[in-house]
């Protein structure tokens, strides 16, 4: 990691960077330009529709606002919160790559988080498990044992996956924050320091001012 | 990754069994739209064994479900609210558990009808039972869940669709042509 004190040295109008934020400053650095709540509003709205329609599918295997008929307390809450928490992980790390201009691994695990989540929906009753499995050249007898297994495990255990995406969606927001946070990207570091004209002459030694 | 993701999900839902060649273009090749169906035996919850070819006659709504797939639950339910219209078109449905529930353990199928059923189960018009391995063979060689069969009176294959739950119009609309 580059040093920010040295960073900084070359320009004495460039705030030098002293301290880290805590997490909760990073969200309020985050989520400072209007453009960016407006934006979180928008995708909880989406990722809660989207949520609610997806993992519904299993009961119609259809793609429909008509799978809402199948929508009780268990799958819209789950719905609202995944919603909610991709919204979250999705506005963070866009508000923190627009702030420190480098991109992590956070896009990747929450791309993870939600195929993990819809997993259970897209292949406990859909025809991927046997179609896949035929495709593989399994005979009729294992694809009869070996899809029937794999689509009752998808079908019994959605409760883990979507607590697992969960966690991984959190791991996600948590990562997007520490990046706004240290104020390091891949191309170093760059958060303004909020007061710099205090720290004149305090300037910290690499490492210590995480 | 997102992109990936969206790309996996529109994939699965553009091949899911209402849309799948398998099963909208006429099914497996032993029992093919249009084709007289094929032979099988399936017991019955009251323990009667009948087969297929006795379900001349009448209309049919030949239906194969695994009593633990959510799918087959919902469409239990929407059979059960619609057998009225179904029996009105004289239709009736025989809903079979795949063999061995897919060497799977779960409900029976007279739990999973008297479960999401309600107050329709027992109706003569709706005959719950188990599928042979044979017949299971026959009408289900990739063991999709919830794939159904619409039989004419003459035991010709004249539709097959699979998630009740989400085919009902279709369904109710073939039926009335079978009228």
């Amino acid at each position: 990691m580059r040093d920010a004190g040295l960073a900084a040295a070359g320009s004495e109008s460039r705030p030098t960077r002293t301290r880290s934020p805590g997490l909760l400053t990073a969200v309020k650095l985050v989520l400072a330009p209007t453009w960016v709540r407006v934006l979180g509003v928008v995708l909880a709205l989406g990722s809660v529709f989207g949520y609610s329609v997806l993992l519904t599918f299993p009961f119609t295997q259809r793609l429909s606002v008509a799978n809402w008929r199948y929508l009780d307390a268990y799958r819209m809450g789950w719905a609202v919160v995944l919603g909610l928490a991709l919204a979250a992980v999705l506005t963070l790390q866009i508000g923190a790559t627009r702030r420190i201009a480098s991109r992590g691994a956070g896009g990747t695990v929450t791309g993870v988080a939600v195929l993990g989540s819809l997993l259970p929906s897209l292949l406990c009753c859909t025809p991927v498990i046997p179609t896949l499995l035929a495709l593989a050249g399994m005979s009729t007898i294992g694809v009869y044992g070996t899809a029937g297994a794999l689509q009752r495990f998808f079908a019994v255990h959605e409760i883990y996956f979507m607590l697992g995406s969960l966690g991984l969606l959190l791991v996600s927001g948590w990562w997007a924050l520490r990046r706004t946070a240290t104020g390091c990207g891949s191309d170093g570091c760059s958060i303004p320091d909020p007061a710099p004209q205090a720290r004149l002459g305090r300037r910290v030694p690499a490492g210590h001012g995480e | 990754m997102l992109v990936v993701v969206a790309a996996i999900v529109a994939w699965i839902a553009a091949t899911g069994p209402g849309h799948t060649s398998s099963t909208a273009a006429g099914g497996p090749r032993s029992a093919a739209m249009g084709k007289p169906a094929p032979a099988g035996s399936f017991t019955t919850v009251t323990g009667r064994t009948l087969d297929v070819t006795a379900l001349r006659g009448h209309p049919t709504l030949l239906w194969f479900v695994a009593t633990w797939c959510p799918a087959c639950q919902s469409g239990t339910r929407a059979v059960a609210r619609h057998l009225d219209e179904l029996e009105a078109h004289g239709v009736r449905v025989v809903e079979l558990e795949l063999f061995d529930n897919l060497g799977q353990p779960g409900p029976s199928v007279a739990e999973l009808a008297r479960s999401y059923g309600g107050a329709r189960y027992g109706d003569p018009h709706w005959i719950l039972g188990t599928a042979s391995a044979r017949l299971t063979r026959a009408y289900d060689p990739r063991a999709y869940l919830d794939i159904y069969y619409l039989l004419d009176a003459r035991g010709r294959v004249r539709f097959v669709g699979s998630s009740p739950a989400a085919t009902m119009p279709a369904i109710l609309d073939r039926a009335r042509s079978l009228s």
